[in-house]
């Protein structure tokens, strides 16, 4: 298989990050997007419309949890006095996006892929990934597809616990020198490069 | 940013909690805290960097806020 140049491929990405902060004032999240549209179906379909709450009983949980988070000794601070008002004004959000603009996101991104395998030539129907590689790895059929089903969770849950995914972490956090990043990095790269060298071994 | 970062948060004008907590005088103990000192502790500007949704329940020490309606 040819691979177009990867310093074309770096450029690229580095360009979307880049035009996605100035164009959105937020910073280019694959996995939160996801996240952001699950969380949709579970605020707005599974849970139904939210009823608001009064200031008063806002402010009784609110004092609840400043007990827990710093010890009643707060609450009876004389330097404090205890005065529930309504809440300050907020500023409208930097961005809210809404469920159709990550839909277009993900849409947009299996267009990139289709556009770039047309364009490299390889675009064709698989069954499996990498043909032979793959299949005399993994093997083929029901257990393909079971390891890729398997493999997909995995990332998934991987990408929540590690709160971020591979481009995340990779392409936004190590550009911004985020030690969870970085580390985040490292070890996803490293388990890959030592997983690989494994199989190659056992092959 | 993670770091050790120090001032006040770039996020407070938007913060729908950082408003919340000027409904009462013990409620400022979380602006001291995160806000106007340690903001890169906050959760919710943790998820604001990383472009994630921020619920508006989400207090900066990561917990949800749970209101009993009466």
């Amino acid at each position: 298989m040819t691979f177009w140049p990867f310093w074309l491929g770096g450029l690229a990405l580095a360009g979307v990050a880049i035009a996605h902060y100035f164009a959105f004032g937020t910073q280019l999240a694959v996995s939160g997007r996801m996240t952001a549209l699950v969380n949709v179906v579970r605020d707005r379909i599974l849970l139904g419309p939210a009823q608001p709450a009064s200031d008063d009983d806002l402010a009784e949980a609110l004092r609840a949890m400043t007990a827990a988070e710093f010890g009643d000794a707060v609450l009876q601070s004389p330097d404090s006095p205890e005065r529930t008002q309504a809440p300050g004004p907020v500023a409208a959000e930097r961005t809210e996006f809404l469920p159709y603009h990550h839909l277009v996101f993900f849409g947009g991104l299996a267009i990139g892929g289709f556009v770039s395998a047309y364009a490299a030539g390889t675009l064709h129907l698989t069954a499996v990934l990498r043909g032979a590689d793959f299949a005399s790895l993994i093997g083929s059929g029901p257990r393909a597809m079971a390891s890729l089903f398997v493999g997909g969770v995995l990332v998934g849950f991987g990408t929540r616990m590690a709160g971020g995914c591979t481009s995340g972490h990779g392409l936004i956090g190590v550009s911004r020198l985020s030690k969870a990043s970085l580390v985040a990095t490292m070890s996803f790269f490293g388990a890959g490069i030592a997983f690989s060298l494994l199989m190659e071994a056992i092959r | 940013m993670t770091g050790g970062s120090e001032g006040v948060c770039p996020n407070k004008a938007t913060c729908a909690m950082y408003s919340l907590f000027t409904m009462a005088g013990t409620l400022r103990i979380w602006q001291d805290n995160y806000c106007n000192t340690a903001f890169d502790r906050c959760e919710r500007y943790k998820r604001t960097e990383r472009g994630e949704r921020v619920p508006k329940e989400l207090m900066p020490n990561g917990k949800t806020l749970t209101v009993q309606k009466k």
